[in-house]
């Protein structure tokens, strides 16, 4: 086979062009940076169709679906919750919530090329403010990424609290 | 007892949108009810203004469908609160 024959795109093979570590980690850094500076179309554009954001509710959690968690979003919703931040009739969002990623560097937990699939974990401080609060937040991110169309896409960003069962005031935006 | 799943996942999905400490419901009524208090707790103006879409013709009426800003309820509760305290005068 060709060189050329070998990189083209096709359905069933996995993408001619896989993704780097630092690929992995800059796509994670820009992913925080989104957020930090309101730009939160754009982040949306970061998952896949079938993406999902989780911020489960108990320590260890492994069920979304019959278990409570604070976040366990699809596409539609994140996208609402994203509308909402934008709506005029937002109340609480008058004046608007400031936000802050202090992340550690993203460490890979899993590559699969084959696949085009990816696991980053990434220790986060995150700090959320609005008038003169300023609440403080320590989490664990995990990143499922996976390649579609040569692009990586969030399959499931998990945020997990370190005190994930406490009683919390309004988180507004996202960790 | 052996309520199907689609129940519960139902009804989380109703505390992390409505209840939940990242609802996206919860906050702007949180918002106002304490804006109202803080209104409240000055003294500005002494008088709590319901008013807002009165219509002379609704006190005639017991049950109503109607737009959901209106005030007519508390005005009713109001109402409602004169009438039992005056019962016995």
């Amino acid at each position: 086979m060709s060189t050329e024959a070998a990189l083209a795109p096709s359905a069933s093979a996995p993408p001619a062009r896989l993704p780097g570590d630092g690929e992995l980690v800059a796509f994670v850094y820009r992913e925080a940076r989104l957020l930090d500076e309101h730009r939160f179309d754009e982040w949306l554009e970061l998952f896949a169709d079938d993406g999902r954001y989780w911020m489960p509710l108990e320590w260890g959690q492994t069920d979304a679906r019959l278990t409570c968690s604070l976040m366990y979003e699809d596409k539609l919703l994140l996208t609402i919750r994203v509308e909402r931040l934008k709506g005029n009739r937002t109340f609480s969002q008058k004046p608007k919530s400031r936000c802050h990623h202090l992340l550690q560097a993203p460490q890979i937990d899993r590559r699969d090329d084959s696949r085009g699939e990816y696991v980053t974990w990434t220790p986060l401080q995150y700090v959320e403010t609005r008038f003169d609060e300023q609440n403080f937040f320590a989490a664990w991110v995990t990143h499922h990424l996976a390649l579609e169309d040569g692009r990586l896409r969030i399959k499931l960003k998990r945020v997990d609290l370190v005190n994930c069962e406490a009683a919390f005031g309004n988180i507004q935006l996202f960790l | 007892m052996d309520a199907p799943d689609e129940l519960l996942e139902r009804t989380l999905m109703y505390n992390r949108l409505i209840n939940a400490p990242t609802s996206v419901v919860g906050h702007d009524d949180h918002e106002m009810y304490e804006r109202a208090q803080e209104g409240l707790r000055s003294d500005a103006n002494p008088w709590v203004n319901v008013q807002r879409l009165y219509d002379p013709a609704e006190r005639d009426q017991t049950t109503a469908v109607t737009n959901g800003t209106t005030e007519w309820q508390m005005r009713n509760q109001f109402r409602a609160w004169a009438k039992f305290m005056t019962l016995s005068m």
